[in-house]
């Protein structure tokens, strides 16, 4: 398990640092600088600015030099060791004059706030809000539309699943927030966030296609488990229905399950990029798309590397999970 | 997986003759008699051949042109909406109404179907051939060529493909590469590049496990080469599985392609018809639409529902077309 766990975390540190290499190469493949007068908002700066900026912002030295800085440090003009990326450093945004890139997503928005108030937590209270939905509604009507396969029952649900899976999560969010907010006028389309009730349609929009995959999943597991033989036994044992179904059914079907809560997470901490905008949720999906719009290059660095570990150790964690949750599943 | 192969493996009918186009032709009839008895992905076909209608015959059925601005005509709701927030009667000239700009909202959606459904089939074709190749190659001679592959694939499958699209796309749009065709090559460059590693996955393991069968074994010992045997006996036994898994990346295009133009990445709209083959596409028109979003909902509306339409279409063909080519790894949904 251990030697599982650092050949893991190994290969986790492999991918993340190609991550990187391949989004750095690709931002200073982009053509003009972030300062030349094709960029938002930058207009007007004379070469001689522009090559100060360039000084500043380290981009005067060898590409090599300033990847390496980028992700692992480098000694700055006093001789004292900055240290990059791996130390959660991802430098200065281009934009925000003065900010950094790890401030702009972890720090709180306003003086007073500490972290609840910072853009990363806005996407982590919807996702696990989201996610929340999810799992208590999709795992629950996978169950019901298994115990009642073939009913109407059966049938409704496999219709919002196969809606929930095929339509594209923003396609949703825009029909959604359409019809409630602007056609019912049910949610105000600039909710204030301290309410709890704000956080509703986004988070159900959100939390839809997770419920639709695993109600599916949990559909498909339980019609598989429900024919082993154990679960005749359970009932030729004289075990009450409720007994077999949460005890023996529904234990045995959540185990694989787990595995699809990986690219879930991972869809949700990523594909919450147009829901927040939709929503005017201040959150890291939303400042991403702002960057790209700004063309805040070294913003859309920062948060994609970011996103990627996130990703990244979500996997982990879940394949780790499963190991714990099944002992037939050995993780070496 | 290997039900497929079986008609080719035992080939006890003009085994002599022919053999590989008298199984091919006797394997696609068998799919199509099996996809023909499948309602839903009877519909889905339906439903894709009359997108594919409206993209190939755009300028024929369009009532106007999609890149006309009518003055004084911009913001009219559709025929169906009585009177707009704006309190603007509808026209009967325009029957989905315009957009802010006064161009026709029919027109243009009817002109963003060519896109979806051309950025539905070329990034298609091209990740089929680059993962099929990738796939095989892995299969066949393993070894260094494998490892290195499988470590690229492994790399791209880590994190999730929206990602790669957008760094593509923000890095490389205002290079001479990212203007080609107003900004298309670009988007399939960059959505065949990110997203050919599941297909070599697949293909790579078929390839696997019809290394080691007897035909194989038989025609090697024959003297076959390489890549005789590659596009003789391995390519036919998976190609099924390859149109399939194509048939469901389709609508895994279509969205990202929404995705990344609702962004106001990819493609880039064009201000004359005769410009370009391909004016606009729905994401283009969402995100063009989103800012009027309270004083005009149904252009919003229609556009999300036409792309919901055509994925579902394609997912409900690319089921029923899973399930007609291996009838025992049924969908597990309806």
């Amino acid at each position: 398990m251990t030697n599982y766990i650092i050949r893991r975390l190994i290969s986790m540190a492999l991918t993340v640092f190609v991550l990187a290499l391949a989004t750095f190469l690709l931002m200073h493949a982009a053509p003009g600088g972030p300062w030349d007068a094709t960029a938002p908002d930058r207009k007007g700066l004379s070469p001689t600015q522009q090559k100060i900026l360039n000084q500043q912002f380290g981009l005067d030295k060898p590409l090599w030099r300033q990847f390496t800085a980028y992700v692992f440090g480098d000694v700055d003009d006093d001789g004292k060791f900055v240290c990059g990326a791996m130390c959660g450093n991802l430098g200065p945004s281009f934009k925000y004059r003065g900010a950094m890139v790890q401030d702009r997503l972890f720090a709180a928005r306003s003086d007073e706030g500490g972290f609840w108030d910072s853009r990363f937590s806005f996407t982590l209270r919807l996702g696990a809000f989201a996610l929340m939905l999810g799992v208590l509604i999709g795992i629950p009507a996978g169950v019901i539309a298994a115990l009642k396969q073939n009913t109407w029952v059966d049938y409704l649900i496999s219709f919002f699943t196969t809606i929930g899976i095929s339509v594209p999560g923003f396609v949703n969010a825009i029909l959604l927030v359409t019809v409630f907010a602007v056609m019912l006028k049910w949610i105000t389309v600039i909710p204030k966030w301290e309410n709890f009730s704000a956080w509703i349609l986004p988070a159900a929009v959100m939390g839809f296609g997770t419920m639709a995959s695993l109600a599916r999943y949990t559909r498909a597991q339980m019609l598989d488990v429900m024919r082993q033989d154990y679960i005749r036994t359970a009932r030729a044992k004289g075990l009450r229905e409720n007994v077999v179904v949460l005890k023996h059914m529904l234990r045995n079907s959540l185990i694989p399950v787990v595995t699809i809560l990986g690219p879930t997470i991972a869809g949700l901490l990523t594909g919450s990029f147009i829901i927040e905008q939709l929503f005017s949720m201040p959150g890291v999906g939303n400042e991403f798309v702002t960057s790209i719009f700004n063309r805040d290059y070294s913003m859309i660095m920062g948060t994609t590397l970011f996103l990627g570990v996130l990703v990244v150790f979500a996997n982990f964690f879940v394949d780790l999970t499963y190991g714990v949750l099944d002992p037939r599943i050995r993780l070496d | 997986m290997t039900s497929l192969t079986q008609p080719s493996a035992s080939a006890p009918r003009g085994a002599s003759k022919r053999p590989v186009q008298a199984k091919s032709s006797g394997q696609w009839a068998t799919i199509w008699r099996r996809l023909k008895r499948n309602r839903l992905a009877l519909g889905g076909l339906g439903v894709l051949m009359a997108f594919v209608f409206m993209a190939i015959a755009a300028p024929l059925i369009t009532p106007e042109d999609p890149t006309h601005f009518y003055l004084g005509k911009q913001q009219l709701p559709p025929v169906w909406v009585p009177e707009s927030p704006a309190k603007l009667v509808p026209d009967p000239q325009f029957l989905f109404g315009t957009d802010q700009a006064g161009r026709d909202v029919l027109s243009r959606i009817v002109y963003g179907a060519r896109t979806s459904v051309f950025v539905g089939i070329v990034p298609t074709l091209i990740i089929m051939l680059i993962g099929t190749t990738a796939g095989m190659l892995a299969g066949l001679f393993g070894g260094g060529l494998d490892n290195v592959l499988m470590r690229v694939v492994d790399v791209l499958e880590a994190f999730p493909d929206i990602l790669f699209y957008i760094v593509l796309n923000v890095a490389l749009r205002d290079t001479d590469f990212g203007k080609v065709a107003s900004g298309l090559l670009l988007l399939f460059f960059s959505l065949a590049i990110v997203s050919w590693g599941g297909i070599a996955r697949l293909v790579r393991g078929t390839t696997l496990g019809l290394r080691g069968r007897e035909f194989v074994d038989a025609a090697r010992s024959m003297g076959a080469s390489d890549f005789f045997i590659l596009f003789k006996h391995i390519l036919p036994n998976a190609i099924s599985i390859i149109v399939v898994w194509a048939a469901l990346a389709m609508p895994r295009m279509i969205i990202a392609e929404a995705t990344l133009a609702y962004l106001s990445l990819g493609m880039k709209g064009v201000t004359q018809l005769s410009e370009s083959y391909f004016v606009t596409s729905w994401g283009q028109i969402i995100s063009e639409g989103r800012t009027s979003l309270n004083s005009q909902p149904w252009i919003l509306l229609i556009t999300s529902f036409c792309i919901a339409l055509i994925v579902i279409a394609v997912t409900f063909f690319g089921n029923g077309l899973r399930d007609a080519v291996d009838p025992r790894q049924s969908s597990s949904g309806r």
